[in-house]
């Protein structure tokens, strides 16, 4: 089957909570995703990930705005003429079915010979490596099996997309590593377009073609893990994405192409700087621990700081260095030259000019 | 269009179901509901306080001004209150003794064996059991202590048997309540230095109180709406509601007069109703019935005073199983009292004159448990899983009837269909629908229980799998809910098998009921007879059950839940 595009424009979907009123729960979300393509759904509990995903599959209707399969304006389709496959965090499995029942529910309810529902069965079956389970119960095999399960009964169907709401958070930590690469695989194989919803950054860097970052409803930011690690648009998403060190900072200059601003008494030159910043202004600049670098001897010319806390991980040397009150966390993958700094110990501190960043959005 | 307008639509089309077949069935629902639950209801509403077509008080003083209904509004409620109470009392001892009492498991399961009986018995049976003791001829007064004038009719009888009767409610809901309670909590207090009586009075029983409160409203409930117990036992000094009003009617023929005293006792039913609905309920201590905590043995009481509370359990256990043989005994000897002598007449008699009953009953019972039992699963799926505008007054309205006391609905369907446009008071389809909208809500209930278990993405999956609803109800739903749908159906039947309150009234030449006749037989003062049917009504409703039991066993599916805690409450 050819793939197709998924498209939400200006999806709004207000709840009644019982404690806080009407919510925003999903609250104007823009979004395309090619086809073929793996885009994750990335954002803290409450954030609209799961409410979108709802939406894209019927479960839920958008208040406002509108959902393309494809072409195929989907908005006001029932979830069951919407040809989608959906994982469900739980699984879903129906429970007085055996699994080779459950897988072939879809094919059964449309009317597919018996002929044909077998070989297809079998061979989704196959795919997911359950072959010889047909006979079972969900009770009967193990969490993982289930989850296997689940997936197969959604792709069975040929979906136009496949929609997995936290498919893999029921999952021992070993086992969820192991299948998201299954999933990876099985996704790029059969060319399905997907949204995959989860609140684990490693495992949506890991799986996706495209990150979404939600946060209160909103998308914060799309784009590759890449771009959202090391070009971040906003606080929240370099809060949300990897760690990072916040150092107050006041803008000194500001030029066509960079801006000079002041961290403890040193000027930096920072040319990835937003818009709109002007002269004067006290905010935050933001650095990774891995772009900070320590030196043996506190210069005239450099931060000084104390080390306060020392990690020695193996391939990785973590420190927390204390700098004028504020503490900063550096990591060191030069383990061996880094073993060498001791606690309480007075060092230079370094900041990769080029890595500092300040947001005028919080993002949150 | 104005732009109020199309909101004021999308408003509306939201919360309006999409499925077509969902619609049509609500639709259908209400409209049934409409005519069989409200419409009656509101016949007598209409006939207490209307005269020649003007609103009046007239009727409500009048029927009021009469010293004995007034006495019997008041009866009616010292009774229920002291039933609440003495059963509420009794059903604790005995929860407390099977959960918290290192029962064995023989002895655990001889308890909820006899306990069960009064609640699946025809409703005369504790009373002419108490006749045949405590009679004028009774064996426990006459022929054991040789008392002569012992009068069986009153209060103290009354209050005795609905205890009796009554009490496995209190014991099934407190059971549920205090096993819920996590012994863990318990041990907790006994680390912290409390004796075992402390123990008790500070946490176990602070917990149960929402558990005793809801046992005190629904013994109050059940006592306040008997009717058979006071016909038999009540006598003339100790007039109750109920029976006021069956006179009313069947003695004076007096429907507006029938009408105004079931109305009388809506008033403290309802209420009954709503502080049970709105106000206990709400009141369980849910986090404590969450995970189970560690194994750990039981320490509650000593070992001595478990095995004092077991004996005081068999005592009554054994009360109970008398009262049975009793019935028996009474039902194949010549006349209870004067003549002992073996003897089968009283079952030709049952066989032959009392055939047509007999099958009346169990046409009318099958008939109502299965439309009872699709009425059930389609209304509690409707309102457990469907969201539309009045969702929740259909729930309300559909537990309705099986909340008022049986004389009221009893009434209210004679007023309502006695009359054009519908006329089927005689017919066979009134005491079918009578049973259908009231003992449906068991029905109704089983199934909330059960697709409360049931995850919403498990029919969330059928959807997104292309099924739409009628498939994922037709191959998800019903067999999930099955096996307790089926128990479900059992009880329909067996309330139906004994059931007399409100179909007393609506009873004709064509069709009559076994339990009819076991209260005309004992008005002719046939015991005998009266003994005979009801001993073949409790082996019909054993045989039921152990068929639910056997079917139980073989599909014990995922949802299926266990039939005690359908039967309480």
């Amino acid at each position: 089957m050819e793939a197709i595009g998924i498209h939400l424009n200006n999806i709004h979907k207000t709840f009644l909570h019982r404690v806080k009123g009407k919510v925003k729960a999903v609250d104007n979300v823009n979004l395309d995703i090619e086809h073929a393509k793996l885009v994750t759904l990335l954002g803290p509990s409450g954030c609209g990930k799961t409410t979108t995903l709802r939406m894209v599959a019927g479960f839920e209707q958008p208040d406002q705005g509108t959902i393309f399969l494809g072409e195929e304006n989907v908005t006001n389709l029932l979830a069951n003429k919407r040809n989608i496959g959906f994982v469900f965090q739980n699984y879903a499995l129906f429970p007085h079915l055996s699994i080779y029942e459950n897988v072939a529910y879809g094919l059964k309810v449309k009317g597919i010979p018996l002929k044909e529902e077998k070989e297809r069965v079998n061979e989704v079956i196959a795919m997911v490596g359950l072959t010889g389970y047909e006979a079972q119960f969900p009770h009967q095999i193990s969490g993982g099996e289930q989850q296997r399960v689940a997936l197969a009964r959604a792709i069975v169907i040929r979906p136009k997309v496949l929609l997995l709401d936290e498919p893999l958070s029921n999952l021992d930590a070993k086992l969820r590593v192991h299948t998201r690469s299954e999933i990876r695989r099985l996704q790029q194989s059969l060319n399905m377009t997907s949204i995959y919803v989860t609140h684990d950054q490693e495992e949506a860097m890991a799986i996706s073609d495209h990150i979404a970052i939600m946060n209160k409803g909103k998308i914060i930011q799309v784009g590759t893990a890449e771009e959202l690690y090391f070009q971040p648009n906003s606080e929240f998403v370099a809060k949300f994405i990897g760690r990072i060190n916040s150092l107050p900072a006041e803008v000194q200059e500001v030029n066509n192409s960079f801006i000079i601003v002041k961290i403890f008494n040193h000027t930096y030159k920072i040319t990835t700087a937003p818009d709109g910043i002007k002269s004067q202004q006290k905010m935050s600049a933001f650095i990774r621990p891995e772009f900070v670098e320590l030196s043996q001897k506190a210069e005239e010319k450099k931060l000084k700081g104390t080390i306060t806390e020392k990690v020695f991980l193996g391939e990785k040397v973590e420190f927390a260095v204390d700098v004028c009150g504020c503490t900063l966390n550096i990591t060191s993958y030069n383990a061996i030259e880094y073993a060498k700094y001791l606690l309480n110990q007075e060092v230079g501190v370094h900041l990769a000019e080029k890595e500092l960043k300040i947001f005028k959005e919080k993002g949150d | 269009m104005p732009a109020f307008l199309s909101i004021f639509k999308k408003k509306i089309s939201a919360n309006l179901p999409k499925d077509p077949a969902i619609l049509l069935s609500i639709m259908v629902i209400w409209f049934f509901l409409l005519l069989f639950i409200l419409f009656p209801l509101s016949k007598i509403i209409i006939l207490t306080f209307e005269k020649s077509g003007h609103f009046t008080l007239s009727n409500l003083l009048e029927i009021l001004n009469k010293r004995n209904h007034i006495q019997a509004f008041w009866n009616s409620l010292l009774l229920a209150a002291l039933v609440g109470l003495s059963g509420t009392i009794l059903g604790f001892f005995f929860a407390f003794t099977s959960v918290r009492a290192n029962l064995s498991k023989g002895w655990s399961k001889f308890l909820d064996g006899t306990i069960i009986l009064p609640l699946i018995s025809p409703p005369f049976t504790t009373a002419i059991a108490m006749i045949f003791s405590f009679g004028r001829r009774g064996l426990i007064t006459y022929n054991l202590l040789g008392i002569k004038t012992f009068n069986v009719y009153g209060l103290h009888s009354v209050l005795f048997a609905e205890t009796i009767t009554f009490f496995p409610i209190a014991y099934l809901t407190l059971k549920a309540v205090l096993s819920g309670i996590d012994p863990t909590v318990e041990d907790m207090a006994f680390s912290l230095g409390s004796s075992r009586g402390r123990v008790f009075k500070t946490i176990t029983l602070p917990l149960a109180i929402p558990g005793l409160a809801n046992s005190f409203l629904l013994l109050f409930a059940a006592s306040l709406a008997d009717f058979a117990t006071p016909l038999i036992l009540a006598g003339s000094r100790f007039p109750v509601l109920p029976t006021e009003a069956f006179l009313q009617i069947t003695g004076l023929f007096d429907i507006r007069g029938g009408a105004v005293l079931s109305f009388i006792l809506l008033v403290p039913a309802f209420s009954v109703f709503v502080l049970q609905r709105y106000w206990v309920s709400r009141k369980y201590y849910v986090t404590i019935t969450g995970k189970a905590g560690a194994q750990t043995q039981i320490k509650s009481v000593t070992s001595m005073t478990g095995k004092i509370f077991l004996v005081v359990c068999i005592l009554v256990s054994v009360l109970i199983l008398y009262f049975y043989l009793l019935l028996f005994y009474a039902s194949i000897i010549k006349a209870f009292g004067a003549n002992y002598q073996v003897t089968l007449q009283h079952y030709t008699v049952v066989f032959t004159e009392g055939l047509k009953a007999i099958k009346d009953t169990l046409i009318i019972a099958t008939t109502g448990m299965l439309l009872g039992g699709f009425y059930g699963v389609i209304v509690g799926y409707l309102i457990s899983k469907k969201t539309f505008i009045s969702r929740s007054a259909m729930e309300i309205v559909s537990l309705v009837n099986y909340s008022l006391p049986g004389t009221i609905v009893g009434i209210a369907y004679l007023i309502a269909f006695n009359n054009p446009p519908i006329m089927i008071t005689g017919t066979a389809i009134i005491i079918i629908a009578c049973y259908v909208f009231r003992y449906g809500a068991t029905g109704i209930r089983t199934t909330v229980a059960i697709l409360q278990q049931i995850d919403p993405s498990i029919e969330e999956a059928s959807f997104s799998l292309g099924a739409n609803a009628t498939t994922t109800f037709k191959r998800i739903t019903i067999p999930l809910i099955l096996p307790g749908l089926f128990s479900g159906l059992g009880i329909v039947f067996i309330r139906s098998m004994t059931a007399i309150s409100a179909t007393i009234f609506l009873i004709s030449i064509n069709w009559t009921l076994i339990t009819v006749r076991i209260l005309e037989k004992m008005t002719e003062l046939e015991l005998g007879v009266a003994a005979a049917f009801s001993t073949l009504v409790v082996v019909i409703v054993f045989i039921v059950i152990i068929f639910i039991n056997l079917f139980l066993r073989l599909f014990r599916g995922p949802g299926a839940i266990d039939m005690s805690n359908i039967l309480g409450g």
